[in-house]
């Protein structure tokens, strides 16, 4: 009867984030994890005419120095010999699973996944992330796409997977970077010595480093999405994907523990006697779920339609509250919750925020802040991208001099330097500084 | 008509009859070789009578000039009847009852045949040479000495005179070395034309065929054909010059062997040479084994493959399929649609192909470039060593001329360009462009772009290096296939080449590919093929057959310049 019912509501929320997804898609066809084409590996983009150019051609579209800058500068190149290294072989040695680079857990999101008779010839596993991970197998698309003359949507319509719109980019990115994609990905995997996973679809495609320029060349063929907007989009993506997994009752929890990986890590690993004892909304000592992909939304929120922003804190306040109840309570909390993010990511769709509604979303998240509604490192940690995110598209869009805030932000990525030494008043003050600063305060 | 003629000869034993039966509309009479009835002798005319049947009697008519009687009567025309007897010049002839079937029997005897007087008179009017006072043996012997003097003295005399000579350069009169041409069988082929005038050069003993030894005096560099230790002793001795290289048959290289001679030997290899790895051969058509190239499994050494589906490591990676894709291959300007002869360019000679050259048909697409400084710098191709100095002297002139477009390099890199630099600043100069070359050279030996994209790339401590490329340019070298000759073919007719998505892959015909075209040497529908269309007796892997003795110069002349040792 129970598990009924849950399965009914499961079947709900999938169906709504179908709709949803289907409302708010970009161009892009299949993701590139579930496409059936063969991967024709690395090697065959990088070449030195394409994209591993030392010098680009005089009359190239793109910067050609793609390949070099992944190789050399994007971890995603080296995620298949971080398995082999001692933290790898480590990991895998404590959950059991033989060789970290033979495991199809840890390969799963450290290469780029090809079957064994979908591998062309230049293909590695050992390239790691490569670029068909992201752009999709390039079977079909490499014909068209190595013409020169044909546009991104040509490209698009012959199997690449575009990525220029964060709808778009999110999905992929979700996949590997947020948790519930993978249902072993849970905190036994944490328990093992992986490291903690964050991502903020904005900060990671600046710091992956981005391997494209925004030219004009760029602008004729692709929508450019500011940063504002990529922001948003990621934390509605992440948000999905949460409350996906902690509304699943099947997955929500491991025995009779949770599933502690969607839980915020430093609700109950912190020093004892550092703990602040003030986080709003519940008691001390409850294990709270990792909800700052929903503390963004309610900013988001705020701006779109302030009655949903009001509905998002409730279902926030429900969800956090759920947690004493039980696995069914906690999962209908979660589909309430998720059900307020399919309606906001609906209203969100094609949103492109100009700079007073940026300036808006800057305001927000610097007094939430101030106000200490960032309590905990993870919140704490995602509005500080936010942050830099929608400073960084007003600096683009040029209402903003990158040296007014230069100094502050600095000192607020200082004091969200590590967990262990993250105090909630140094956070604040130094929000205050910035806030100042930048007129949002 | 049908009529029986009979011939009488008259006889002291009795008189012989011969008779036959002739047909006709009706009989001539006379000595044309066509009359029914022929009368040969001398005297009579070439048409002499007819007769013909005239309601079932025999009627005769004069034709010719002799005198016709019918029982003694003259007569040109009349009837005839059984008994009745024809005397036409020296024949009597009679009509004879005839028998069954036959219209008419005629009786022929010659009577008077020509007198005795008639036979001496016509032999004492015929002239012989025995009349003459030269006779027939005198005439002989004249003719005899004449011949011996021109054709065998005068020879014999030019050939002892210039002998003589020490350098055999002759110094026989003209008109004695004439005649001792007339000697020769036939042309001598061009190349030995300019010593033929002296027969002994080659022909060194009289009356014996010309010696192996004579050939080597100057071909004392030409291969052997195998090695003497691995054929039995009566096949080593097989094989002279002369076996193949027929002379005296005109201004044509002196070649005339037949695929008799190979398969004298190669039908059953395995007699002549017991340990050899040489499969039997026969015929091109039918008893050719198949092609077993020469090519590198280990990307080491070279090696014989069993089949042309092995698969051969080159050291390099070059997918054909890709490179002849049907839309071309994307160059600078757009798309480029390759053709075999854009990289495989054969030699003068048209046999083979030259060796792929990356400046030549790889560096149009795959750029070299390491920097866009500066316009843009490649590395240039072959030499690892070369392209680390190249990319390190690069930077350093970068950084001690200033002006770096580099916006990540320091200030003294990027500075105006001229300013000179103080000793500090020099340090960072020449640490900056150690830096960036190190940079630079990660990139140059990618093992995806660069090097890496066609290379297999080797990092040790000692720098960078490149795995050697291992391609046998030549992978049949027993045959001498010439692409020139083939060049109404298109390439693809032979080698697949737009199919083959890999290195790996052996790209020569099959032997069945050949024998769409070439037969065996009784073929009359397609190109009649022996052993010597394809292969070489002499190998040059081997050593000379009949090397020059020690302490012996070869006979070969040496252009003056060389000998003298001047210009």
């Amino acid at each position: 009867m129970r598990s009924k019912a849950l399965r009914g509501i499961r079947l709900a929320i999938l169906a709504t984030f179908a709709v949803a997804g289907f409302a708010t898609q970009g161009m892009a066809g299949p993701l590139p994890s579930q496409s059936k084409d063969v991967h024709m590996g690395t090697g065959t983009c990088a070449e030195s005419m394409c994209h591993g150019a030392g010098n680009s051609w005089e009359r190239s579209t793109v910067p050609q120095n793609e390949y070099i800058i992944w190789s050399r500068q994007d971890k995603h190149s080296k995620a298949y010999t971080a398995l082999g290294e001692e933290r790898g072989q480590r990991i895998a040695k404590n959950l059991g699973i033989g060789d970290a680079q033979k495991a199809p857990l840890c390969l799963s999101c450290h290469t780029d996944v090809a079957a064994a008779d979908k591998r062309g010839w230049r293909y590695k596993e050992a390239d790691g992330v490569g670029c068909e991970a992201c752009h999709g197998p390039a079977e079909k698309w490499l014909q068209v796409h190595v013409t020169g003359i044909s546009s991104h949507k040509e490209n698009v319509e012959a199997g690449m997977y575009g990525l220029e719109d964060p709808v778009d980019r999110a999905k992929v990115c979700v996949g590997c970077h947020v948790t519930a994609s993978n249902p072993l990905f849970n905190h036994r995997l944490y328990g093992a010595g992986h490291p903690r996973i964050v991502f903020e679809l904005d900060t990671f495609t600046a710091t992956e480093p981005a391997h494209y320029r925004i030219t004009d060349a760029y602008r004729t063929r692709k929508v450019v999405a500011n940063g504002a907007r990529t922001w948003a989009v990621g934390q509605a993506a992440v948000a999905q994907v949460v409350l996906t997994q902690v509304s699943d009752a099947q997955r929500n929890h491991d025995g009779i523990m949770p599933a502690l990986a969607t839980f915020d890590c430093f609700a109950c690993h912190h020093q004892l006697g550092s703990m602040s004892g003030s986080l709003a909304q519940q008691p001390v000592g409850t294990m709270r779920i990792n909800l700052s992909s929903l503390q963004m939304l309610k900013v988001v929120a705020a701006e779109v339609d302030p009655p949903l922003a009001d509905r998002l804190g409730r279902n926030i306040t429900a969800l956090r509250a759920s947690v004493r109840e039980g696995f069914q309570p906690m999962a209908r909390a979660a589909a309430d919750a998720a059900q307020t993010v399919t309606e906001l990511s609906a209203k969100i769709g094609q949103r492109a925020y100009d700079q007073n509604q940026m300036k808006t979303l800057l305001r927000a998240l610097v007094r939430a802040g101030v106000a200490g509604e960032y309590a905990s490192y993870v919140d704490a940690e995602q509005a500080t991208m936010g942050i830099a995110a929608v400073l960084s598209a007003l600096t683009v869009s040029g209402s903003i001099n990158e040296p007014r805030y230069r100094d502050a932000l600095a000192k607020l990525y200082e004091a969200m330097a590590k967990p262990e030494t993250f105090k909630l008043d140094a956070f604040r003050s130094s929000v205050e500084t910035l806030g100042r600063a930048t007129d949002a305060l | 008509m049908q009529a029986q003629i009979t011939s009488i000869t008259r006889r002291a034993r009795g008189d012989l009859r011969k008779s036959s039966v002739v047909t006709g509309g009706y009989l001539r009479i006379g000595r044309n070789a066509h009359s029914e009835i022929l009368l040969s002798d001398l005297r009579m005319a070439m048409e002499e009578a007819e007769l013909h049947i005239e309601n079932g009697e025999l009627r005769l008519i004069r034709k010719g000039t002799n005198p016709l009687t019918v029982n003694g009567q003259g007569t040109n025309t009349g009837l005839l009847k059984v008994g009745d007897e024809l005397r036409l010049g020296p024949y009597r002839l009679v009509i004879e009852e005839p028998p069954e079937g036959v219209d008419a029997a005629i009786g022929v005897e010659l009577v008077t045949p020509l007198s005795e007087d008639v036979e001496r008179l016509t032999s004492t009017s015929r002239i012989g040479l025995a009349n003459t006072w030269f006779s027939r043996r005198g005439f002989a012997w004249s003719l005899a000495l004449v011949i011996a003097l021109l054709f065998l003295a005068f020879p014999l005399a030019g050939h002892f005179m210039s002998r003589a000579s020490q350098d055999g350069s002759g110094s026989a009169p003209a008109v004695l070395a004439a005649f001792h041409k007339t000697w020769s069988a036939g042309e001598v082929s061009n190349p030995h034309k300019f010593f033929s005038s002296n027969c002994a050069n080659c022909h060194e003993q009289s009356f014996k065929t010309v010696q192996d030894e004579a050939c080597a005096s100057c071909h004392n560099t030409v291969n052997h054909h195998f090695d003497p230790a691995t054929v039995t002793p009566a096949a080593a001795g097989q094989l002279s010059c002369t076996n193949c290289h027929k002379e005296h048959r005109g201004p044509v290289m002196a070649s005339g062997a037949t695929q008799g001679v190979c398969l004298d030997c190669h039908a059953d290899i395995k007699k002549v040479a017991p340990n050899t790895k040489l499969a039997n051969a026969g015929d091109f058509s039918s008893g050719h084994p198949p092609f077993h190239p020469i090519v590198s499994l280990d990307g080491k050494t070279l090696a014989r493959v069993d089949s042309m589906d092995a698969k051969q490591q080159s050291n390099l990676k070059f997918p054909h399929s890709t490179h002849l894709a049907q839309g071309g291959v994307r160059g600078q300007t757009g798309m480029v649609k390759l053709e075999c002869s854009n990289c495989h360019v054969p030699e003068r000679d048209g046999a083979l192909m030259k060796p792929v050259a990356f400046e030549q048909s790889c560096a149009n697409c795959h750029s070299l470039a390491f920097t866009a400084e500066g316009g843009g710098r490649a590395v240039p191709h072959g030499n690892p060593d070369l392209a680390k100095r190249t990319v390190e002297e690069f930077f350093s002139k970068v950084a001690l001329d200033g002006g770096s477009v580099d916006t990540t390099a320091p200030e003294t890199i990027r500075r105006r360009p001229g300013v000179p630099l103080t000793d500090p600043q020099r340090l960072e100069a020449a640490q900056w462009a150690k830096v960036k070359a190190a940079e630079a050279m990660e990139i140059v030996f990618d093992d995806k772009r660069g090097c890496g994209s066609c290379h297999t790339v080797q990092k040790t401590d000692a720098g960078y290096g490149i795995v050697p490329v291992k391609i046998s340019w030549v992978s049949m070298p027993e045959a001498h296939f010439n692409h020139a000759k083939h060049a109404a073919v298109t390439c693809t007719n032979c080698h697949n080449a737009p199919a083959s998505t890999s290195s790996a892959d052996i790209l020569l015909p099959q032997i069945a590919t050949c024998q769409n075209c070439h037969g065996g040497v009784g073929e009359t529908t397609k190109v009649a093929s022996s052993c010597m269309t394809c292969h070489d007796l002499h190998r040059k892997e081997l050593g000379p057959m009949r090397p020059l003795p020690a302490g012996k110069t070869s006979r070969m002349p040496q252009p003056v310049a060389i000998r003298s040792g001047t210009n």
